[in-house]
């Protein structure tokens, strides 16, 4: 059973040197979890959200919505594999999984068919997101190099949605122009489950 | 009691962060009055020193959730989160820790909770 293995292998030498440097790692489970959660839940909201860009206004979004929805996902796939290697798991239940995401659910607004109304719904899905990966940079940092290049790499594409979307309400000028493809990750690819890009 | 700062390390209306025996504290100092807490949400666990007060509540940076300054209890959830699951915004209350001052520096012990 997998639950066994300290009895043949001992403890875990990735595990071990992470809480030396005063990780609490049961934390840093929760915090991993809750990230993910995030992530999770964020790629089905943002289904429904990108469903709903319609219109001369919303068909023009929609590719946008569609970066960021793929790249919440991909984050998910990047940072699943670190909770499990630290001893944490998914939740059996997905709707526990849900209940203890990091975020809120995204719902898609009442008044969707106003573009900027879902925009808005976007913006404060990726500033939670923000924060959230926040923490886990701010926690890990020069003691968890490993939880850290992965969180990092997944805050430099939030903040990149976050700027998409507060140019598309702003106007604001942008140095944004475009992916490669849909679900490229420019920074988290290659982590985790995101071997293949 | 176990030594956390000076005193002039807390200014008024300021939250800081201190570890203390292996753990990180939040100690903060509202109106004067100086409070110490667990430096971890009960919600999702974000850093408490990074919030604010609203009232003699500490407020959350990343929720926005609410707890008294005096005992630790969730107070308020913002309205934005209305919609939100009951599952989801359930959470603790603020794990709070005694605070004393001698000489000019902060002392603290974690508080006995009354069952």
């Amino acid at each position: 059973m997998a639950t066994d293995y300290k009895e043949k292998i001992g403890e875990l030498v990735g595990v071990e040197v992470i809480e030396k440097n005063g990780i609490d790692v049961e934390k840093l489970r929760k915090l991993l979890l809750a990230g993910v959660g995030a992530e999770f839940t964020t790629y089905y909201y943002y289904t429904i959200l990108r469903m709903h860009c319609t219109g001369q206004d919303g068909e023009g979004l929609k590719e946008i919505v569609e970066d960021a929805r793929i790249e919440d996902r991909n984050h998910f796939e990047a940072m699943v594999p670190r909770l499990y290697e630290i001893g944490g798991a998914l939740p059996r239940d997905i709707r526990t999984f849900a209940d203890v995401a990091g975020c809120p659910d995204a719902f898609l607004p009442e008044n969707w068919e106003n573009v900027e109304e879902i925009l808005k719904v976007l913006l404060e899905a990726e500033r939670c997101a923000i924060r959230s990966w926040g923490e886990v940079c701010d926690y890990v940092q020069n003691k968890d190099h490993r939880t850290y290049a992965i969180a990092q790499a997944i805050m430099q594409e939030e903040v990149e949605h976050e700027a998409w979307f507060v140019e598309l309400l702003t106007k604001r000028p942008s140095g944004h122009f475009r992916r490669s493809f849909v679900g490229q990750s420019p920074h988290t690819k290659g982590q985790g489950g995101l071997i293949h890009l | 009691m176990s030594r956390v700062c000076d005193v002039s390390e807390v200014p008024n209306e300021s939250l800081k962060k201190f570890t203390v025996d292996g753990k990180e504290i939040c100690v903060g100092k509202h109106n004067g009055k100086l409070f110490a807490c667990e430096n971890m949400c009960p919600h999702r666990f974000a850093s408490m020193d990074k919030g604010w007060f609203d009232g003699d509540n500490v407020v959350c940076h990343i929720h926005y959730f609410q707890f008294s300054i005096d005992t630790g209890k969730l107070e308020k959830i913002d309205e934005k989160w209305k919609e939100q699951s009951a599952a989801w915004k359930k959470s603790d209350d603020l794990t709070m820790y005694d605070v004393e001052v001698k000489d000019d520096e902060i002392f603290l012990e974690p508080r006995r909770k009354i069952i």
